[in-house]
């Protein structure tokens, strides 16, 4: 048995610090390309061309007229593509090792966990809570009917992942940086609260977790029920309760599994079906 | 079958990337303006009107930098400094010689977004002026040219109707009045002239849709009776719908306009 020693899943890690990175520099270089001095070997695109929730926002206007909504590439759809077969493999890992609004997110959480201890994640009651968490779907269907209906990046306005990386070009809509500020200071009193209560594309990206291949699975036979897979559950899951994992939260991070938290070894697994 | 976080990490970073770089390898990977077939014919149309002889030049319309100054484009493009202030409504209190494409966030703050004039406008007005060959970088999807530009365009080179059709669709028309400013130095009066613009923000243009114009209040029975025949889908360009049905875009854009100013007197 280990001990209760947390280790780090530190390629997650890695892996975040440089997408953060990554798109931070191609945002910094779409506005110096009009000064002519730009970053060499690094991308120039727009944040619209290097984002998949655009090739999603896209898809009715594709399929009814050809054509891509505005501001958006196919780049996007690439994207898209590529997130889409991740997530039938894997369920919404984009979300827990990429996506860079997620990453700050978690970064900003740390504090918060300095601050507020054990009460972190902790203050938004559970039955309250559970209703909250299908708020995500109903800005889904607003975003997806409005864009279809306009032909225009309907959410582009109050998008915090666009006001994050272009904060500082005066680009972006006051509501956005609106958006962006609160989803900040509530990162300090809930893990991901933008993820949990209002990402649309989570919210698409979640429902593969209902029938992704590889999911996180849990070992009856050897678990201890110490609960501490649930403590540690950025999204609150109560791992220790199910056999499999197929919440539409979970952003598979990993860090309930007897690889990080877990005491007992190969018990709380990412897995196929039938590894138990 | 289990997986470890390395494995799981590297598979991510391998999906991601390796799709980009196959994506690329197909010519998939496109971060500019594909958004529909008009932005193929625009580049096409520009690259029809190149004369060979200049194909050779040193200087290319697409190397033109946002810190360029109009001066050193006139010299590069042997185009008079008056066409390009004029082309771009440089105000008075401006050196245009000195005037960077960069600059034009500072003049024209009210063409930015869907109808921009920025370092696009200037490549395109060029290429167009002297003949030579470009085509449209990234996000230069909503470059625009001012009217004005476009009045020296259609008399100075050799459009065709094409291009003439295309340009009409990517206008933005403004209204210049002429402001006589009374100044009073030295105990004489002055004239100066002021240009003031105006943008209408209900401008039927080449990237306006269907869904536009009926936002703007235009209704479906009007749109239809002047486009002669249903709308097949509001997300379309008016653009695209009068190429695919050979009507002159031209002549709907104003009528359409007409309809559109009655709704806004």
């Amino acid at each position: 048995m280990k001990s209760f020693t947390k280790n780090k899943i530190w390629l997650r890690t890695v892996l975040q610090i440089f997408f953060f990175i990554l798109i931070a520099l191609i945002a910094v270089n779409h506005v110096l390309k009009d000064s002519g001095i730009e970053i060499p070997l690094l991308s120039n695109a727009s944040l619209h061309a290097v984002c998949p929730f655009g090739g999603v926002v896209s898809l009715y206007q594709f399929a009814a007229v050809g054509t891509f909504t505005q501001k958006i590439h196919q780049s996007s759809f690439i994207l898209m593509i590529l997130v889409f077969v991740l997530a039938i493999l894997f369920g919404s890992v984009f979300c827990g090792w990429v996506c860079p609004l997620g990453s700050i997110q978690e970064w900003v959480g740390k504090l918060g966990k300095r601050l507020f201890k054990k009460r972190y994640n902790h203050f938004v009651p559970r039955r309250i809570d559970q209703y909250l968490r299908y708020l995500r779907y109903i800005m889904l269907i607003w975003v997806l009917y409005a864009t279809a209906m306009t032909g225009k990046l309907a959410f582009g306005d109050i998008d915090p992942y666009y006001a994050l990386f272009n904060f500082w070009t005066g680009e972006v809509a006051v509501t956005g940086l609106v958006v962006l500020g609160i989803t900040l200071l509530a990162s300090l009193a809930v893990e991901r609260p933008w993820c949990k209560y209002a990402c649309p594309y989570g919210a698409i990206l979640g429902i593969t977790n209902l029938f992704s291949i590889f999911a996180i699975r849990r070992r009856e036979s050897s678990c201890k029920s110490c609960d501490i897979c649930t403590h540690e559950c950025p999204m609150n899951i109560p791992v220790h309760a199910v056999k499999v994992v197929r919440d539409h939260q979970c952003i598979g991070c990993l860090e309930c599994t007897s690889e990080a938290i877990c005491p007992v070894e190969n018990t709380v697994i990412f897995a196929t079906k039938g590894n138990l | 079958m289990k997986i470890h976080s390395k494995t799981l990490g590297t598979i991510i970073a391998i999906v991601i990337f390796g799709g980009i770089l196959g994506a690329s390898a197909m010519g998939l990977w496109k971060t500019e303006s594909v958004r529909n077939p008009n932005s193929v014919q625009r580049n096409q149309s520009i690259g029809e009107a190149a004369r060979e002889d200049t194909i050779t030049g040193d200087y290319y319309p697409a190397d033109i930098r946002g810190n360029h100054r109009f001066g050193e484009i006139s010299e590069m493009f042997n185009i008079p400094l008056e066409v390009l202030s004029h082309a771009f409504v440089i105000p008075a209190d401006v050196n245009p010689a000195n005037f960077q494409n960069q600059d034009f966030e500072s003049i024209y703050p009210e063409f930015e977004g869907e109808q921009e004039i920025g370092n696009g406008s200037v490549k395109w007005f060029v290429a167009l002026y002297t003949g030579l060959p470009f085509e449209f970088e990234d996000d230069e999807e909503n470059t625009y040219l001012l009217q004005p530009a476009v009045d020296i365009l259609k008399n100075h080179t050799d459009l065709t109707a094409e291009q003439i059709a295309y340009l009409d669709a990517y206008t933005i028309e403004i209204e210049f009045e002429q402001v006589e400013i009374n100044t009073a130095e030295d105990g004489a009066d002055n004239n100066e002239e002021e240009t003031v613009r105006k943008q209408d923000e209900m401008v039927v243009a080449g990237k306006t849709t269907f869904a536009d114009l009926m936002d703007w209040g235009l209704p479906v029975e009007k749109i239809e009776t002047i486009i002669g025949g249903d709308i097949p889908n509001h997300l379309m360009l008016v653009y695209d719908y009068c190429a695919e049905k050979g009507l002159p875009f031209g002549q709907i854009k104003a009528k359409l306009q007409v309809e559109v100013d009655t709704l806004n007197p």
